[in-house]
């Protein structure tokens, strides 16, 4: 098991070192030339050379990208043009907002998908298994710019319940948490049941109910667990998929997270304040899924316990 | 008296409405204390879901439409879900074919046997660990205080197989049903499996029903014998009775299948008489070496190497058969993909037809290889789905450029078709459109269609069914005849060796440990490991070359 | 359980009609009525009118255009680069097969959309700058299947009864590992074809899709966003329209699963239990 960790460990550096450099090319990406996009065309002279320097951009490429990689490593994101702040003190004031909106989805998906996606299994073809994977087929396709200002629609303008928009307290985490948590408890409920279906069709399932084992107990002790591990190596993914809806979901709300940060950067083309959370939000991804890849094999003894 | 388990009428139907199929059709038999009973039967002859039925453990789409069980002289059928649950495990023990797939990979074998003694026994905590060790120590697995411990991947597969046995003994069962419980398993393994169940038989005086498809398995098992055949029992015997003469004309035909030494010598097939090996070999192998690198730690350094082929050498002259005969693992299928440089050889001499494989650009070996071609174990992954008969046997001669035009090849491919026992008009059909034995004769059309002078056969025959594969044997030997072939022939079975082969070769951890003329190996085999692969081997008892 | 499907047939159907009719123009999304601004649906207007009085009917059309052409050429192209890049990786390996996968993994560590809303933020708004910026995330699903595919079905006996024949390299590639992973990169497609639907509007929400005045149905929510209590129509009529085209294109995968046995999860990463490294 050491043996795989330092090797997905390893590999996850080496992701990392690539991630930063395709955030260092972005800059490069600019139509024209970056320091004018970014100070517009009546910046004079001398402010425009010393942004070029303070960026590095007049160094040559390769050392422009090892004097970058060396910044990250020092947590140097360079300043923001615009509010003339250090990038890391923008990005550490904005990651507790997204961090409590991603954890409260998370928790409102799983507590919709996991009874969602068992009793569906269980009860195949059912009234109950056709109405709960309809409803996740709708919550799947929903995008997310909908769903926001459609709930914001009935439970704030017309119902008064929550807050419109803004950080301002425990109600108004209902509706964005609501609705970037949907997708993702669609998702998951459809795929364990899809999981738990297959593994219901095992020989070890037969042969635990030959052993004279009851329901529950096939159900619970063998076929949940295996069932959870294929579930488990697409959650890194998903959550992915759940930080991108987050840049989306504080949009909507003006919440004040990473995300809105990123769209206000790209607005007021603040390059490296872009660049900065692009990096972030990308190592935050890196780094859950070692984790879940760590999950899978603490649930999994034939990863756990290889000894090659 | 009244029998342990009562088998009367059984029915199961697949299918519902209009499409019904009675896959168990009129069953009826039945299983004393202490009593073996043979369920003998090819693929889809019923005798799987015999048992399943018997257990009511069917898949949904069958169903159990008539017919009782009794089991100590209770019907199975009237009792509930939950009074059948401890039937399950406590009066009936079950073990399956795949010990593999037949464990939870996520749960100990201490959880997976203790869960069976807190259902049937009532035992908890540390009486259950202690009762678990024991069933491990009783079928034969070493240091089970430790390994009750372990996850079924930490075992091999004739230790999963034990493990499977012990789960099934937890509720000490009254019947145990064992479904081809060997067959996933080497040779050497199975001899060791059938013996526990014997003397576990004898310790505990339960009834066995054993399900196999193999008459070796069945002549070493059996007290009586049901021969099944398309969803009815078509002849029940006493063993003896049984062995010295079958009734039903199946179960003759079944003995007359069994390749050996008395079907060779009754069908005068080539391997009866020795080939001249005067002259050059057609292929020589000198010194082979296969090594895979062993890689480690943070930069994949080689700390090692598997030695898969070490040091094998052997020659093949034409016209005849090489066996070579080894269990899975001993590098046999890896040497005869190396012989044909489908994968990289470390090291040695393939000489063929006076050129060193090894060392031919390549372009020269990809013009070669219209000489030698190979013919696979699985005859449903050996040819490409989306491909037709005709495309499929053309390709090789597209490589190749054999045949002058593109009816020149059609005609070559109704030929091929014919030879192998297949009708041209089949060539406009796709692989799923034929049964495994049919599909490897297509996959034989194929190897011949750019006329090779060896043809290596790995394992061709042993995913078929006991008949099917006495006709493919049968159209090996023809076409050798005719077409003067040399075969490298691979298997795992002696029964092919002794039929099909002039030479052997015996293979165990990468090396060849003995070769010789068949005669010579198998009747005097000189190597110990030799000596305990034959003696494994079960011997059906008594032949019928005097019916 | 067929009417959902024949539903789903013609929604499609009916996007690819529009967004082809479009072109046509046989209603003119852009014309201002001064005199209907935020006029809510009635009988002489279907869908009402936006903020600047353009009809919401004649936008949707033209917003199904920019969907179709953005989701088509995005994933054709992520379906062309990917699979080549995913076949010839497991194929050849050596030095390419390890660049490859590690160009897989580092593309892979963005999440979503995110390296896509970057792009379109750098590289300016545009219906192309658009296509460009899904392509470079589009790709690596499809080299990640066709590469785990390639690797499944290189070690079929097919494969090497074919090698064994003397079949050449390339002809091996096309005739018997292409149309062996064809499935489940079909399946893929399908999928990615609603997720590009999503992703086009989703860059549009954020103002990084297509430019005014030309008409998307991200940007149509994103107006109308602002006129939420006084004008919901302008919300509620395109997230309908992303939001039935996504369905029914999902509905379609779900069936082409079915029907052509294809064994995945939704997930993008194949769940074989130990991820190769490329180390």
């Amino acid at each position: 098991m050491l043996n795989y960790l330092v090797n997905r460990l390893f590999t996850s550096i080496i992701v990392v070192i690539g991630v930063c450099s395709i955030v260092f090319l972005l800059i490069h990406l600019v139509p024209g030339d970056p320091v004018e996009v970014m100070l517009g065309e009546s910046a004079s002279p001398a402010d425009r050379e010393t942004l070029r320097r303070q960026l590095g951009l007049d160094q040559p490429l390769h050392r422009q990208w090892l004097l970058y990689l060396q910044d990250v490593a020092r947590l140097d994101m360079g300043m923001s043009i615009h509010s003339r702040r250090p990038v890391t003190s923008l990005l550490a004031e904005r990651l507790p907002a997204t961090f409590i909106l991603a954890v409260a989805s998370i928790v409102v998906a799983v507590l919709i998908a996991i009874p969602a996606g068992i009793m569906a299994a269980l009860r195949k073809n059912t009234l109950y298994d056709h109405v709960s994977m309809t409803v996740a087929m709708v919550g799947v396709a929903i995008p997310n710019f909908w769903l926001g200002p459609l709930l914001v629609l009935l439970f704030s303008f017309y119902l008064g319940w929550f807050p419109v928009s803004g950080m301002t307290g425990p109600l108004s985490l209902v509706l964005p948490a609501v609705t970037l948590g949907t997708a993702l408890a669609a998702l998951q409920s459809r795929m364990i049941r899809a999981s738990l279906l297959e593994v219901l069709g095992e020989n070890y399932i037969v042969a635990a109910r030959a052993r004279g084992l009851g329901e529950a107990r096939v159900v619970l002790g063998h076929a949940m667990r295996n069932a959870l591990l294929p579930v488990t190596t697409v959650l890194g993914a998903q959550l992915g998929a759940l930080l991108t809806g987050a840049v989306v979901t504080e949009q909507i709300f003006d919440w004040p997270g990473l995300g809105l940060l990123t769209i206000e950067a790209i607005q007021k083309r603040d390059y490296p304040v872009l660049q900065g959370c692009i990096l972030l939000i990308s190592i935050i991804y890196v780094i859950i899924n070692l984790l879940t890849d760590l999950v899978y094999v603490v649930l999994d003894p034939r990863v756990r316990l290889d000894n090659e | 008296m009244t029998h342990l388990l009562e088998v009367n009428n059984l029915t199961t139907q697949f299918g519902s409405g209009e499409r019904v199929e009675a896959v168990v059709d009129n069953v009826s038999f039945s299983v004393g204390q202490g009593e073996t009973v043979v369920l003998l039967g090819e693929s889809g002859s019923g005798k799987s879901i015999t048992a399943l039925s018997i257990m009511r453990l069917l898949p949904q789409a069958a169903r159990i439409s008539g017919g009782d069980i009794l089991l100590g002289g209770d019907s199975l059928f009237t009792l509930s879900e939950r009074a059948m649950r401890h039937v399950r495990g406590g009066r009936i023990g079950m073990i399956f074919q795949e010990p593999q797939s037949s464990l939870n990979p996520v749960l100990t074998a201490g959880q997976q046997i203790g869960e069976a003694l807190q259902q049937h026994k009532g035992l908890k905590g540390r009486d259950q660990l202690l009762r678990a060790v024991e069933l491990m120590d009783a079928v034969g697995i070493p240091e089970p205080d430790r390994r009750v411990h372990e996850y079924p991947h930490q075992f091999s597969g004739g230790m999963k197989q034990r493990i499977m046995i012990a789960m099934a003994l937890a509720g000490e069962p009254d019947l145990l049903i064992a479904d081809e419980p060997t067959t996933a398993l080497d040779v050497t393994i199975q001899a060791q499996v059938l013996e526990l169940l014997r003397d576990l038989q004898k310790k505990t005086g339960m009834g066995i029903l054993f399900i196999t498809h193999d008459l070796g398995v069945a002549s070493v098992m059996a007290d009586r014998v049901a021969v099944m055949y398309k969803g009815q029992i078509v002849e029940q015997q006493g063993s003896d009775a049984f062995f010295k003469s079958p009734e039903h004309e199946y179960s003759i035909h079944l003995f007359n299948s069994l390749p050996n030494r008395d079907k060779r010598i009754r069908d005068e097939k080539t391997a009866a008489t020795m080939p001249d090996r005067s002259g050059k070999p057609l292929l020589s192998v000198d010194n082979m070496k296969v090594y895979y690198p062993i890689r480690k730690g943070l930069f994949k350094r080689v700390v090692g190497h598997v030695q898969a082929v070490d040091d094998v050498s052997i020659e093949l002259y034409a016209g005849e058969t090489v066996a070579i005969v080894g269990e899975s693992g001993s590098g046999k299928t890896t040497m005869g993909k190396g012989i044909l440089q489908l994968l990289e050889v470390t090291d040695g001499n393939i000489v063929f037809n006076g050129e060193d494989l090894n060392r031919l650009d390549a372009a020269t070996l990809r013009k070669r290889r219209s000489d030698m071609q190979i013919v696979f174990q699985d005859p449903y992954s050996s040819m490409n789905p989306r491909m037709m008969i005709a495309d499929i046997i053309e390709e090789g001669m597209l490589a190749q450029g054999i045949g002058s035009g593109s009816s020149d090849r059609q005609n070559r491919i109704d030929k091929l078709l014919t030879d192998v026992g297949m009708k041209p008009e089949h060539k406009l059909r796709y692989p799923h459109e034929f049964s495994g034995g049919q599909r490897q004769r297509i996959c034989i059309a194929r190897a011949l269609a750019v006329e090779p002078k060896l043809v290596i056969c790995d394992e061709p025959t042993s995913a078929l069914d006991v008949s099917v594969q006495a006709q493919i044997l049968d159209l090996l030997n023809d076409l050798q005849q005719r077409l003067g072939l040399a075969y490298l022939f691979i298997t795992h079975n002696i029964g092919v060796v002794e039929y099909l082969a002039h030479y052997v070769a015996v293979m165990y951890q990468g090396r060849i440990v003995e070769q010789g003329a068949v005669e010579d190996v198998l009747y005097a085999p000189a190597h110990s490991y030799t000596r305990k692969l034959l003696s494994a081997v079960p011997m059906v008892r008594t032949g019928t070359e005097d019916k | 359980m067929n009417k959902p499907v024949y539903l789903a047939v013609f929604i499609t159907a009916l996007w690819l009609v529009l967004g082809l009719m479009a072109g046509l123009e046989l209603s003119d999304p852009d014309r201002i009525d001064l005199g209907r601004i935020l006029e809510p649906p009635a009988s002489g207007s279907l869908l009402g009118y936006d903020d600047l009085g353009r009809s919401i009917a004649a936008r949707l059309v033209a917003g199904a255009r920019t969907s179709l052409v953005v989701a088509l050429t995005v994933v054709m192209i992520s379906a062309l680069v990917g699979t080549v890049v995913g076949i010839t990786s497991a194929w050849f390996g050596g030095w390419w097969g390890r660049i490859s996968v590690m160009l897989i993994d580092i593309f892979m560590a963005f999440p979503g959309l995110l390296l896509a809303i970057a792009l379109a933020g750098i590289l300016g708004p545009g219906v192309s700058n658009a296509i460009i910026a899904l392509a470079v995330v589009g790709w690596v699903g499809f080299a990640r299947l066709a590469r785990a595919q390639t690797l499944s079905v290189r070690e079929r006996d097919h494969v090497l009864a074919a090698r064994a024949m003397g079949t050449r390299t390339p002809v091996i590639l096309v005739k018997h590992i292409l149309p062996l992973i064809l499935a489940p990169l079909i399946v893929q497609a399908t999928f990615d074809i609603a997720g590009a639907v999503i992703a086009e509007a989703t860059l549009s929400f954020l103002g990084l899709g297509v430019q005014p005045p030309a008409a998307s149905w991200g940007s149509m929510i994103r107006d109308g966003v602002r006129y939420m209590l006084s004008a919901p129509h302008m919300v509620v009529a395109p997230g309908a329209a992303i939001f039935l085209v996504v369905l029914s294109i999902n509905i379609l995968g779900d069936r082409l699963r079915d029907r052509l046995d294809v064994r995945m999860l939704n997930g993008r990463r194949e769940p074989a239990a130990p991820r190769e490294t490329l180390a």
